[in-house]
């Protein structure tokens, strides 16, 4: 009886870190494409309301979800506050905060901080043309992500569970 | 002549002002002897140049440590007034776009900024200013009652259309925000009662409106069109807000004279005001003229800096 229990417990806890493992590939391609639609209500607030870029963060917070909603909300503060000298270190000062709750790669923010640099810019033009590039970008970087996903999230929920059996095997 | 309240100056510093500025530029205004800088009118920006001030008409440069200088100051770089520039735009340059090209920011509080770079001009049109060289800006002090015994001297037979004309910096849009204050709150002691007031403020400096919401005190009965085109903005304001009296500042050309007659077509009061020393000079601008040819103007009230600014040289009643 209490052999079967924890065989029962081992295989429990490798497929429940199976599931986590790919949780982090789903999770990944739902901020993308939230990161996309954020993109989208910005590119609104900036090129037609004229909005300053503290106000369409915090107009943007409001419509999106966690974690942009906290990220975008602190950009906003650390704006308005004047807490740092350029665009870019209050990115990154707020995305430091809210790191752990990002599943995003290198190239996700990466494209993040130049789109980010291209706010800076003073003209209509060259905001319009650094959206469509920034959303471009995202869609090819969310298409690979879903591939991925595809790929390992079976695998890895798989692998927890035959691990967890393996284990169970070996032992008995 | 104006009466500053210090306090309430200072507040402006630490609110509007401070923050724009770079540390090391801050602290040496702040440093200025016995809260000097109270009584600054502008600070000047110039890149490699020696920071100044300007206060009671004449300059100075300030060093490190605050004192007031003839001879040299802290210098000035050029990444100081990129930042500095960026901060007054809130990070958002094109959101300032359209002032840019006219060569001015209004921050927060109402403070009018100069900037002058290399300006980039497409078709003959100026597309932007970039390479930001200097920068000049311009403390907006709000001076409640400086106009009081003007409005009593001029009103007390009801409200006429009037020009106020001065140099620059010798208190026009002050005395006209708060013409408009009183005007719109009434005055008892001349039984003048409240009026609907209107005011087209094409470079926000009379409302000093930040994010469209008036931060200087302009009335009860006011209502504040912000970085509205004068001539497009009288017309709106006719049409949408059934105003007894419209104020707009700096008028000049032929385009406002012509907004101006159709507006007052309509039976509103205009207050406006123009740069100039004098009558002659003022009839030089083509605008001005058509309007006083069309009957357009009753009284031209004369400003000068002679006891600081805000001193009434001369009040001149037409017919």
């Amino acid at each position: 009886m209490l052999k079967i229990l924890g065989a029962m417990l081992i295989i429990m806890s490798t497929s429940a870190m199976g599931y986590l493992y790919s949780f982090g590939y789903r999770e990944r391609v739902r901020q993308l494409r939230e990161l996309q639609f954020s993109l989208n209500s910005l590119s609104s607030e900036i090129l037609y309301a004229s909005n300053p870029l503290w106000i369409a963060f915090s107009n943007v917070s409001k419509v999106c979800t966690s974690p942009f909603k906290e990220l975008f909300l602190k950009i906003s503060e650390n704006l308005k506050n004047r807490s740092t000298e350029t665009l870019v270190e209050a990115f990154n000062l707020a995305y430091n905060e809210y790191k752990e709750e990002f599943y995003l790669e290198k190239e996700d923010i990466e494209l993040l901080n130049t789109f980010i640099q291209g706010l800076s810019s003073n003209d209509t033009e060259g905001h319009k043309k650094n959206f469509n590039i920034a959303i471009k970008k995202l869609e090819s970087i969310e298409k690979d992500a879903e591939d991925k996903r595809q790929k390992n999230e079976k695998l890895y929920n798989y692998l927890g569970v035959l691990c967890g059996l393996l284990i169970v095997i070996l032992l008995v | 002549m104006f009466t500053y309240d210090k306090e309430k100056i200072k507040e402006t510093f630490k609110k509007d002002i401070f923050p724009v500025l770079t540390e090391r530029i801050r602290n040496a205004i702040n440093k200025i002897n016995n809260n000097g800088y109270v009584e600054i009118e502008e600070i000047r920006l110039r890149t490699n140049k020696p920071l100044m001030v300007y206060k009671n008409n004449e300059g100075y440069f300030v060093d490190e440590f605050g004192n007031l200088r003839k001879d040299n100051g802290l210098i000035v770089y050029q990444e100081e007034i990129s930042k500095i520039y960026l901060l007054m735009c809130d990070y958002s340059l094109y959101s300032m776009e359209e002032d840019i090209k006219q060569g001015f920011l209004t921050i927060k509080g109402g403070h009018r900024v100069g900037i002058v770079g290399k300006v980039v001009s497409e078709a003959g049109k100026i597309k932007t200013i970039k390479n930001i060289s200097s920068l000049n800006i311009r403390i907006a002090k709000e001076v409640k009652g400086c106009a009081l015994e003007l409005v009593k001297n001029i009103y007390f037979d009801g409200v006429k259309h009037t020009l106020i004309v001065s140099p620059p910096g010798c208190g026009k849009t002050t005395i006209l925000r708060d013409i408009v204050r009183l005007l719109s709150n009434g005055v008892d002691q001349i039984n003048l009662k409240g009026k609907k007031v209107a005011v087209v403020d094409e470079r926000s400096e009379i409302a000093c409106c930040y994010m469209g919401i008036p931060q200087k005190d302009v009335g009860i009965r006011t209502d504040v069109l912000d970085s509205c085109p004068k001539a497009d903005g009288l017309m709106m304001l006719v049409r949408s807000m059934s105003p007894d009296v419209i104020a707009v500042d700096e008028i000049g050309g032929i385009k406002d004279a012509d907004a101006i007659m159709d507006a007052i077509n309509t039976g509103v009061k205009i207050i406006s005001t123009a740069h100039g020393r004098d009558f002659d000079e003022i009839l030089k601008r083509s605008g001005i003229r058509k309007l006083l040819e069309n009957n357009c103007i009753d009284i031209i009230v004369f400003l000068s800096n002679r006891h600081g600014p805000g001193t009434v040289e001369n009040i001149m009643r037409i017919n």
